[in-house]
Formats: C-alpha cells, sequence, structure tokens
C-alpha cells in the first residue's frame, strides 16, 4: 500500500541526480515502513491482512511468525524490494558527495530493477490484501521453514547476497551506459561484490545446514534445482571477483568482466524464477502462477538489452590484451575462470537438461547428485589446484628458478597429506587427490602469510603478531581473500571426506535393542508423543554409546502439523569435530512403540563445513573492511618499502606448518 | 555495419534460452508419462474386502479397469462419481472395474465408500508392491487393461467419463479372438 | 478435545501405514531377526543386529544403497529413495534389495524400474541418445574454452614479449613480490 508508484523520482536521469538520491532514501523509508506494518500485523495475527491469513496461525511461536515473513511468495518479495531499496539508499548515500558520472545511472538501473520488485508487490502480489470475513486463525508456515532456527538466518543472508549483486551489476550497467568504461565501475563496487559474495556463501553453507538438520534425509546438498539455483550466481560472482583483479591490474578482460556480473544477475533472476515459477521439480517450489511469466518477461528484458548494449559499445570495448609470460598470475586467473564458468556452464545444463529433453522428445529424465557429483568433483578438484598455483604465480612473470622456491615446500606438503590420508586409511583416489591440492594450497597460503609477515617486518620493525594485524589491515583485500580460499580448503575436504566415508545402517529395533554402527552402539529406549503448541510430535529415544561408553541420548522424531500430511521428520545429530552420528527415525510401531526403525549415518568432517563456512565469512569481512586510516598511513609503509635494501623475500625456505 | 548487424544479433542469442522457460511454465511437472501403455499388465494376486485372493488371471478376457486410490486422497474423490457410473454402465462380465487400495487401511476404504457409494471390487496392496509393479506414483491412477491383459493407457489424476467411456469403448471393439493371442502374467 | 479431534486423520494415517510396517518385518528373512526379537533389554551394548552384520549381508546392505541412491522416489520432489522416508520409497528400497539378493545386477534392478516408472526413476540420466548431451556438452565447452584460453595466451604474450624488447625495464631492482605489495599498498591508501 505504502509502497505505490514512490520508485518514480528513484529512475530520474543524471541532471536530476539530488531528486534521485533522495528518492533512493524515499524509496527506502516507504519499503521499511511496509516491512514494520508486515512484521506488526504477523505478530499481532491480524488476519483481515492477506499475508498473516495465509501464513499466520496462533499456535507458531512468536520467533517464526516474524521469520514467517519470507516463507511465502509476498512477503519474500516484499523482503527483497526492503533489501533492494537498503541497497539503493546506501548506495545513494556512500556516493552522494561522488561527481562520477557512474553513480546516477547505477542508481537509475537499481531504480528500474526496484521497480519491476515494487511493481509485482502493489499488483500481483501485494500481501496486504485485505480479508473478509476475518479469518479466526491461520494455517501456520510451511512446517519445512518453521522447523528449525536457522531459517532466521538462511533466506535472508541468500537474499542480501542476491540483491547486492544487483550493485555491481547497476554500475556495470551504467558503465555501459555512459561509456565510462575503464576500472572505475569495478572499483567503486569492489567492496559491495565480495560484501553480496559473503553473504551468498554464508547463505549457501547456512542453507546446507539447516537441510541438513532439518530434511533428514542425512546429507547436506542435493544438487535440487534450487540449490542450484544459489549456487550458479555464485560460481560467477567468485569468477567476477578473480577476474576483475586481471582488469584492474592490467586493463584486459573488459567485456568479459561486464558479461560476467550481468550473466551474475541474470542468474539471480533465474534462481528466483525457478523458485517461484514451478518450471522444475524442487523440493522448494511453491508453485504460484502469474509470477513466473512476470519474471520471465524481465529476464527476458535485462538480457536482451545486456546483449543490445554489449554490441552498441562493442568499439569502446576492444582492449587489446598483452602479457608477459604465459606462466603468471594473469594467466592462472583466467584459467580459473575458465573453470568457474565451465562449471556453472555445467551446472545450469544439467539442471536445465531435464526440461530440454522433454521439449526435444517429450521424455522425462532426471537429472540428481549422481551427475553432478560426477561432473563436479573434478572441475572442483582443479580449482582447488589453481587455488594453490594463483596465489604463489607472480604478476607478469616468473622465472624457472623463483618457481622452485615457490612451489617446493608446498609441493612437498601436497604429498606429506596423500601420504598422510593414506596412513589414515584413505584409499580412493579423489579424495587422495583432494588431501594433495588441499596440502598445497596450505602451504602457499602459509607461504603468503609468511612472506607478508617477514616483509612487514623488515620494513616497519615491529614482532610477527603485531605484522600479521598490520598486513591483515593495510592490505586487507589480500589476505582476507587468503583466509577465504583457506577456508574454502576446509570445505573442500570436508566434502571429499564426509562425501567419500559416510556409512551408514538402516536397521528396526526392539525396545531395549542395540545395533552397532563403527565406533558407536545406539540403543532404542522408547517411543513417546508430545502434543506442542504448533505441532504433534512423535518422538524416539535412543541411548548412544561410543566405543562402550554411554555418551548421551539422542531423540529424532516426526513432527506432524495440521497443514501438512506429510510428517516432517527432525533427526538427532551427536556432534564431534571429527564426525556426526545423525539418527533419523524412518518408522515406529504405532500401536504401542514397540519397535523402531531408524537409519544411523556416522558423517565424518560434516563440522567442518559449517567451520570452513565461518572461515570463509570471517576472511570476507577482513576483505571488505574499510582501510584503517589511523595508525602509519599506507603511503609512507610503501616509501619504506622502498627505501629498503632490495632483498629477496623469501630468503630462507619457510618453515611450513599445516 | 557491422556493429549494426551485431545489435540485432546478439539478442537473438537469448531467443531459445527464453523460449524454453517459457515452454516449460506451460508444463505440468507433476504428470509423468508412463512407459506401461503397450505392455503387459504385471500380474498381481491381492487380497479382497472379502478375504479372497483375486488375480489379473482371473479376469482375462474382460477389459479390466485397476484404479488405484485411497480414502485420504482427494482427488478420489472427484472421480468417484465417474467411477460409479463406469460401474453402472457396463457389465461386470463384459468390463471389470477393479480398485487397488493403496497406503490406506480397508476400515478407512470401507468408510469411505459407505459414505460414496460403489459396488465394486476392491483390493487391498498392503506391501504396496503392486502399486510399483505399474509404476505407481501417487493416486489416483487409473490402468485400462484390454481383453488381452495388455496395458492401453493410464491415466494420472482423476479419470473423467469421457476418457472412460473412450478408453473402454475402443478396448471392447477389439474383437475377442485377438485378445486370447496375448499372455496374461509376467511379473518378474 | 479440538486438538484431539484435528489430530485424529493424523492418526488415522499412522494406524494405516502400519500393516506396511507390519509386512516387512515378517517378509525380513535375516537369520537374527527370530532371535534378536527374542532378546529383553540388554544392560550393556552389544549389538543384538549383528547376524545383520555379517559379511554377505553388509555386502548387499551396500550394494542396496547403491542402487537406491540412483532411484529418485516418486513421491518426493528430488530425492533418493535411499534418503526418502516415504512409504513407497521405503518398499521401493526393499524391492531392490531382494531383486538383487535374487542375484540380479544393479542394470537389471535399474531396467526393471524404468520399465515401470520410466527413465525419470534414473537419478543420472543413461548415457545414449540425446542424453550423452548432457555427458558430452560439458567437456566440449571445458575443452574449447581451454583452447581459446591458451590461443590467446600466447597471442598477449607474444604482444607483451614485443612490449617488453621495445624498452620497458621492467620492475627495476626490487622483487616481483615487493613491487606487487608496494601497488597494492598504495592503491588502497
Amino acid at each position: 500500500m505504502t509502497v505505490t508508484g514512490i520508485a518514480g523520482g528513484f529512475t530520474r536521469r543524471p541532471g536530476l541526480i539530488r531528486i534521485a538520491r533522495y528518492g533512493a532514501y524515499f524509496v527506502f523509508a516507504a519499503m521499511s515502513t511496509a516491512f514494520i506494518t508486515m512484521e506488526i500485523a504477523l505478530l499481532t495475527h491480524d488476519f483481515s491482512v492477506s499475508y498473516v491469513a495465509r501464513v499466520g496461525s496462533l499456535e507458531t511461536p512468536p520467533y517464526y511468525t516474524a521469520i514467517s515473513l519470507w516463507s511465502s511468495l509476498e512477503g519474500s518479495i516484499l523482503f527483497w524490494g526492503l533489501i533492494l531499496s537498503a541497497y539503493g539508499a546506501l548506495v545513494a548515500f556512500v556516493n552522494r558527495k561522488s561527481e562520477s558520472r557512474l553513480v546516477p545511472f547505477a542508481g537509475g538501473v537499481m531504480g528500474f530493477v526496484g521497480l519491476f520488485f515494487y511493481g509485482l508487490l502493489t499488483t500481483q502480489l501485494n500481501p496486504f490484501g485485505e480479508v473478509f470475513p476475518v479469518p479466526a486463525n491461520g494455517p501456520g508456515p510451511n512446517p519445512l521453514l518453521q522447523n528449525h532456527p536457522l531459517m532466521g538466518l538462511h533466506p535472508p543472508m541468500l537474499y542480501f547476497g542476491f540483491v547486492g549483486l544487483t550493485v555491481p551489476f547497476a554500475f556495470a550497467i551504467g558503465a555501459l551506459l555512459s561509456g565510462k568504461l575503464d576500472e572505475e565501475w569495478i572499483r567503486s563496487t569492489r567492496r559491495w561484490t565480495v560484501a553480496a559474495w559473503a553473504f551468498l556463501s554464508v547463505g549457501i553453507v547456512a542453507g546446507a545446514w539447516w537441510s541438513y538438520e532439518v530434511l533428514g534425509w542425512g546429507g547436506y546438498w542435493a544438487w535440487d534445482p534450487v540449490e542450484n539455483a544459489s549456487f550458479l550466481p555464485w560460481l560467477t560472482a567468485t569468477a567476477f571477483l578473480h577476474s576483475v583483479m586481471v582488469q584492474e591490474r592490467r586493463g584486459m578482460l573488459k567485456t568479459w568482466n561486464l558479461t560476467l556480473i550481468i550473466a551474475t544477475f541474470l542468474l539471480t533472476l533465474f534462481g528466483t524464477f525457478l523458485t517461484r515459477s514451478g518450471i522444475l521439480d524442487s523440493v522448494h517450489a511453491f508453485t504460484e502462477g502469474i509470477i513466473g511469466p512476470l519474471f520471465l518477461a524481465f529476464i527476458a528484458l535485462v538480457m536482451i538489452t545486456w546483449l543490445d548494449i554489449i554490441a552498441w559499445r562493442s568499439d569502446r570495448l576492444h582492449a587489446p590484451g598483452t602479457l608477459d609470460a604465459v606462466v603468471s598470475r594473469e594467466s592462472s586467473f583466467i584459467l580459473n575462470n575458465l573453470l568457474f564458468v565451465a562449471f556453472t556452464f555445467t551446472v545450469l545444463l544439467g539442471t536445465t537438461f531435464p526440461l530440454m529433453v522433454e521439449a526435444v522428445n517429450g521424455n522425462r529424465v532426471s537429472v540428481g547428485p549422481p551427475y553432478f557429483n560426477m561432473v563436479s568433483v573434478p572441475i572442483g578438484v582443479m580449482l582447488l589446484f589453481l587455488m594453490g598455483v594463483g596465489p604463489a604465480l607472480p604478476w607478469r612473470r616468473t622465472t624457472p628458478e623463483k618457481m622452485k622456491k615457490a612451489f617446493l615446500v608446498p609441493v612437498v606438503v601436497g604429498l606429506a597429506s596423500v601420504l598422510l590420508g593414506f596412513v589414515v586409511g584413505s584409499r580412493s583416489i579423489w579424495p587422495l587427490i583432494t588431501f594433495a591440492f588441499a596440502g598445497f594450497v596450505m602451504a602457499t597460503i602459509t607461504q603468503e602469510f609468511q612472506k607478508g609477515i617477514a616483509a612487514r617486518r623488515r620494513i616497519a620493525g615491529v614482532s610477527a603478531p603485531v605484522a600479521l594485524r598490520q598486513i591483515l589491515t593495510i592490505n586487507n583485500r589480500r589476505y582476507g581473500g587468503y583466509v577465504v580460499h583457506a577456508g574454502i580448503v576446509v570445505i573442500i575436504v570436508a566434502l571429499a571426506i564426509s562425501g567419500t566415508y559416510r556409512f551408514e545402517r538402516e536397521v528396526t529395533l526392539q525396545r531395549g535393542e542395540s545395533m552397532l554402527l563403527g565406533d558407536y552402539g545406539v540403543r532404542f529406549d522408547e517411543i513417546w508423543a508430545e502434543q506442542q503448541v504448533q505441532r504433534f510430535v512423535v518422538g524416539s529415544t535412543f541411548t548412544v554409546f561410543h566405543r562402550g561408553n554411554e555418551v548421551g541420548t539422542l531423540k529424532p522424531s516426526m513432527n506432524y502439523y495440521p497443514n501438512s500430511q506429510q510428517p516432517i521428520g527432525t533427526p538427532a545429530v551427536r556432534s564431534t569435530l571429527k564426525e556426526d552420528l545423525y539418527l533419523t527415525l524412518m518408522a515406529f510401531d504405532q500401536e504401542d512403540g514397540r519397535h523402531a526403525t531408524i537409519r544411523a549415518i556416522v558423517n565424518p568432517a560434516v563440522p567442518w563445513l559449517w567451520i570452513g563456512g565461518m572461515i570463509v565469512a570471517l576472511g570476507a569481512i577482513l576483505a571488505v573492511m574499510p582501510q584503517r586510516s589511523s595508525g602509519r598511513p599506507a603511503v609512507s609503509v610503501a616509501e619504506i618499502a622502498l627505501s629498503e635494501e632490495p632483498a629477496e623475500l623469501a630468503e630462507e625456505p619457510p618453515a611450513v606448518t599445516v | 555495419m557491422k556493429k549494426k548487424q551485431l545489435r540485432w544479433l546478439l539478442p537473438l542469442v537469448a531467443l531459445p534460452i527464453l523460449w524454453l522457460l517459457y515452454w516449460g511454465m506451460g508444463r505440468d511437472t507433476y504428470v509423468l508419462p508412463s512407459p506401461m501403455a503397450g505392455l503387459e499388465a504385471p500380474e498381481f494376486h491381492l487380497v479382497g474386502f472379502d478375504g479372497d485372493t483375486l488375480s489379473l488371471a482371473d479376469l482375462r478376457g474382460r477389459v479390466v479397469i485397476l484404479n488405484f486410490w485411497a480414502s485420504w486422497c482427494i482427488p478420489c474423490r472427484t472421480e468417484h462419481p465417474v467411477l460409479v457410473q463406469t460401474e453402472r454402465t457396463w457389465d461386470d462380465s463384459e468390463v471389470v472395474l477393479l480398485g487397488v487400495v493403496y497406503q490406506d487401511s480397508r476400515a478407512n476404504a470401507e468408510r469411505f465408500l459407505a459414505q460414496y457409494g460403489g459396488e465394486w471390487t476392491h483390493v487391498l496392496d498392503p506391501s504396496q508392491r503392486t502399486a510399483i509393479d505399474y509404476g505407481v506414483y501417487g493416486v489416483p491412477e487409473t490402468f485400462f487393461i484390454g481383453r488381452d491383459g495388455h496395458i492401453s493407457h493410464k491415466k494420472v489424476g482423476p479419470v473423467t467419463w469421457d476418457l472412460v467411456r473412450y478408453q473402454v469403448d475402443s478396448l471392447l471393439a477389439v474383437p475377442v479372438s485377438s485378445a486370447n493371442t496375448g499372455s496374461v502374467g509376467g511379473t518378474p | 478435545m479440538s486438538a484431539m479431534r484435528r489430530w485424529l486423520p493424523i492418526t488415522l494415517v499412522l494406524a494405516f501405514s502400519f500393516p506396511a510396517t507390519a509386512v516387512s518385518q515378517e517378509g525380513e528373512t535375516a537369520p537374527g531377526t527370530a532371535a534378536a526379537q527374542e532378546t529383553e533389554a540388554p544392560q550393556t551394548v552389544e549389538d543384538d543386529r549383528s547376524a545383520l552384520t555379517d559379511p554377505a549381508e553388509a555386502d548387499l546392505d551396500a550394494r542396496a544403497a547403491e542402487v537406491a541412491g540412483g532411484l529418485r522416489c516418486p513421491v518426493c520432489r528430488n530425492q533418493s529413495i535411499l534418503e526418502s522416508n516415504a512409504d513407497l520409497s521405503r518398499e521401493m528400497q526393499r524391492v531392490v534389495r531382494e531383486r538383487l539378493a535374487a542375484g540380479e545386477t544393479p542394470e537389471e534392478v535399474e531396467a526393471y524400474f524404468v520399465s515401470r516408472y520410466g527413465e525419470w526413476i534414473l537419478l543420472k540420466p543413461q548415457a545414449r541418445g540425446i542424453n550423452l548431451v548432457v555427458y558430452a556438452l560439458p567437456v566440449i565447452v571445458l575443452l574449447l574454452g581451454f583452447l581459446l584460453a591458451r590461443n590467446r595466451l600466447r597471442k598477449w604474450a607474444s604482444a607483451g614479449a614485443v612490449e617488453t624488447s621495445a624498452g620497458a625495464t621492467g620492475s627495476g631492482s626490487i622483487g616481483v613480490e615487493d613491487e606487487e605489495w608496494l601497488r597494492d599498498a598504495l592503491r588502497e591508501s
């Protein structure tokens, strides 16, 4: 309601920059009002509001009521709109003193994107519709979405990521429109992009975690179309984060970078389209009519405009590339991009392949985890390898001696990792390769840090911890990036281990009976039932033994919601740093609870996925932190660097600890 | 010039993708084609409400409408009147309507039938093996089986009277003599 | 009271899904089952189901899980029957196990399900006909991309070589890493 027709002022062209800026603030204020109004309506159970009537219920606990704002279509679009307007206002505010020609264009593009969402909200998807007669109660949100507190984290993070990618997109289009095609658009959006990327990464990891803790199938990533929809823009955004560095340094890859970021934005739209149009079967599909065609029309508009202006600006985009040598940091970035794009292509192909086959010959096929795992493992391993090679390669060119110096220790560490893996008992080829590269990457990252610290100590004459802090604040982008890399390595290793070495057993136990699985013993104690406010829970109690010692109880359950026919299982997980014991209640004796069927899974290394995710977030936070202005200015540091004896940095082979 | 051409040609790249997505929205992902049409109907031995075991072989020479249903299934209620009409229209010696109760108890099924009517035979499939053998996804699903024991059509979702009449009429039109050549059975 | 009535349908659902479980209990022909059922609540952790883990059974379980992991659950969206706790999936899992136990190969078991449910049931498309596209295209794209990148890199490198020999002294006396670090520092200040 309040949102109507506000976006207008936002889209004005350059001459009206001031108006546009205040327009952006106003849109944000209006969206916030709408958002707060909706939250109040939800929390006060005002069932005269159509959205509340659909997702609210008196029985739902307040926390889940508050977050049910994004549990259904209209609310999630409202939330999307709020975030978009917040980004818009923030961009306007940060650049309020900017003289750049880019900003008004970018603001205009953001306003245009906003127009689409606000338009949806005020017409097709108005969550504030009136309901008469006013119902006394509502059905409550989708049971899956009120089953775990992570629902408060995972969707907002994804939205912040998705919507945040609008900013670099808007600046890219702004660059194309204004013809200002140098590196400015990249520089001015660098931190926006990293922040959006970080949100997206955290959102994806949180989503995997949620899936693991809630869906009860024992895994964390199912290559569901909607999961893929969040993964695809992540892949291209990651490629973009790397390839812009080439353009910043060498002025190359202009068209490529524009294409990447626009493709990323399109993939976020595509992801939303997949979720909302019901075009592919998915656990998450909302399948709600009209919005599909509208989204598709918007995608079409963006796609065609993009291709058209790229063609229009093609003469200005031509930038002859030069390289000093084929083996260099530049080429490792290009290879990285190639792999990321091939990865994106493959996931996109797999996701839409059923649709293509059906369009061609009417057959229905499925493309599921076995396919995706098969294709992603080799690509992932190659990327992992590059992650080790890239940062250790200098820009421009290198010499065999330097190569040897840079890679000797990492190669040794890599080989040691394989040996370690082998000794511990790993015999499968892919995990062993993964260990090798992981050790290699970790060693190069450590070396990079050591080099940085050593240089810093020599320049500023400070102690090692101080030097570490200083390189992290002065050159936060680079070292933050390495921290992110380390987090990714942790995740990849955890994926390799948990994917290969999990084992499971499904058994029907009588009361008091136990079974063994690896080091664990599980005894079935009882079945119990409990009527909770919003659901009916049938639970089971199992006593868990580890190497014969009682270590606790696990209570996997099945939850029955009034608005769902199938019970929603809640697994019970016992986590240690080494592995998870994951219990799911599959079936139980409905008459007197004398027996229960459980699926017990030992999932090694899974907690490291979440730890890795946190490391990634930490690194990303480091990388986006504003430059510290206090302390010694960086320039003088640089001057000192110049005055220093030009010593070779890696004089002594660093003692690498992994 | 070249640039002008590019401005036309590049956007064209988008069209097949957009068309595919547009086309994709128009279809129903729930409906899946069955590979079983034209194949021999799998044999089953299922127990009816009266305790007798019924096999497909017992029905050879007659047109069989095999209807998987459950009392909890809402579309089954929609199609129920059509089935009642089906039962009334043809004689049992020509066309047999057989309900297979799917993931449901006999008591529930009987309560449902008492409420909505219908006198045809029902069998229980407690292990769901017959449903799996017929490639059933969910209820209701209806198979039209000719006198020769071959499946002519599978309908996912509620049947309509037009469909039933068309299917049964065309199956009845096949002469009885040619129908006896196919052998019934063949559960692997 | 009203809550009771609301839960009634659910208890009914529970009640009629029971027979399937019961049947499977009887149907399980594992040698240890009967013995295990007699055991009363043991005080220590012992595997009352150890009979089920004799090597042959364990091997069968593993093979069944392998096949089941590749079959799509018909009543869920995008889950394999291994992961799903839907009644139908669980019964299909038993079918897989029985067929393997009866000596069928995994391919034969898959073929059975394909004959009943169509190719849709396979989570990994069969590598034939049009499906080859989904396997071949990523490889082709990667190879083409690689060739393209290699040509480009070479071209750029030769352009760069000309430029360097034309007089640029390069990075002077400081090391490449130093220079890079310095640049970063300068830029970000």
